[in-house]
């Protein structure tokens, strides 16, 4: 497929953006190539990299705009007011780095290396 | 109750969590799901003692002279929030299966079962759940690649997730106290040491003991049924104090 020499970039702002400003409106615009509208139309590769994933895929700008807007309402989402049950379940997500998280990774890695241990001299291969 | 669990792994469905409740017995599921630690702000109060792994470690696959060890030996250490409140948590663990003649003819008798493959997908269902419950990632996920999950083993896991403030659980109370608790017929008695007392009963601990120190409660289990003696005493303040 025949690529052209722009790339499509989208950006997400953090939620604190002031949506009004001038700049805000440079910053969503894309940058497609300046061209006909059949080349606007031409599917460009596209990256996003989101919570830990990267995506790579061949979108036109629509598209493109589409999936912008639903990141952005979905970030939007994620910063209202926390539930009590959002409250418990953070708490409990963030005990992974708490010490308590550290002990728990030792002694899991421990167990199972005593399990392995344990494992590998019951094994009828084992010499 | 209808707790959402909407971050760490997906929401649960009522079928996740009656698969949890009926793993994990309904006091030990209920306590997860209300457990309103919160962990963020919490200080270790001391630092980790580095041997405390081995002497934990000795008095479960160390048999002492009467050829007796325990089955599992937990550490649950103290931490404590700005605002003084103190929870006790996680420390450190180790755990044996019990050996053969050890188990009570009943236990041995009542765990007579087939390779019973329905228990051990649930089983490991839902410590994977509590594993994305708690922040863990996916590479440090651990419970599909166990070939099987022992009743010793269901216990030990499920028990890494859990932490008690004051008042709460067997090693809350214990701590809040200060008084040390040596049981005898866990699995005979009608009252739970602890909201855990349904996955020791699984694993056949008749004999459990919770002994407060200043930085953390130590909790023994052992499937024989001891009573309290010298020598038993002897043996856990031993290597408790060195």
């Amino acid at each position: 497929m025949k690529r052209s020499n722009c790339n499509l970039e989208v950006r997400l702002l953090p939620p604190n953006t002031d949506y009004s400003s001038p700049q805000h409106h440079h910053n969503m615009m894309m940058e497609t190539g300046r061209g006909s509208p059949q080349e606007q139309q031409q599917r460009q590769q596209l990256t996003i990299f989101y919570n830990g994933r990267i995506c790579v895929c061949d979108v036109t700008e629509l598209q493109a705009r589409a999936i912008l807007q639903l990141a952005s309402r979905e970030m939007e989402e994620k910063t209202r007011t926390p539930t009590a049950s959002d409250a418990i379940s953070s708490s409990l997500h963030s005990q992974l780095y708490s010490p308590t998280g550290l002990s728990m990774k030792r002694s899991l890695q421990r167990f199972l290396q005593k399990r392995k241990n344990r494992m590998e001299a019951t094994s009828p291969y084992h010499r | 109750m209808k707790t959402e669990m909407g971050m760490g792994g997906g929401a649960w469905t009522e079928e996740d969590k009656a698969m949890v409740a009926a793993v994990l017995g309904t006091r030990a599921f209920d306590y997860l799901m209300t457990s309103s630690v919160v962990s963020e702000n919490l200080l270790m109060a001391v630092g980790s003692d580095e041997n405390l792994q081995t002497k934990l470690s000795d008095l479960v696959d160390r048999p002492n002279a009467s050829n007796f060890s325990w089955n599992y030996a937990i550490f649950w250490q103290i931490s404590q929030s700005k605002s003084g409140d103190w929870v006790l948590g996680w420390g450190d663990g180790s755990c044996r299966e019990p050996r053969e003649g050890e188990e009570s003819e009943v236990t041995r008798i009542l765990n007579i079962r087939l390779e019973d493959a329905t228990q051990q997908r649930m089983r490991k269902r839902v410590l994977q759940k509590l594993h994305t419950l708690f922040g863990g990632s996916d590479e440090d996920s651990y419970a599909f690649g166990l070939d099987r999950v022992t009743d010793t083993e269901m216990f030990f896991l499920a028990s890494m997730y859990f932490s008690f403030t004051r008042g709460e659980g067997g090693p809350g109370k214990s701590f809040g106290s200060g008084k040390h608790l040596w049981l005898s017929d866990a699995l005979k008695s009608p009252s739970d040491y602890c909201v855990r007392s349904f996955l020791a009963k699984s694993a056949g601990i008749q004999t459990i003991v919770l002994i407060p120190t200043d930085v953390g409660v130590v909790e023994l289990g052992s499937v024989r049924s001891l009573p309290e003696s010298l020598e038993s005493s002897k043996h856990s303040r031993r290597h408790r104090s060195q």
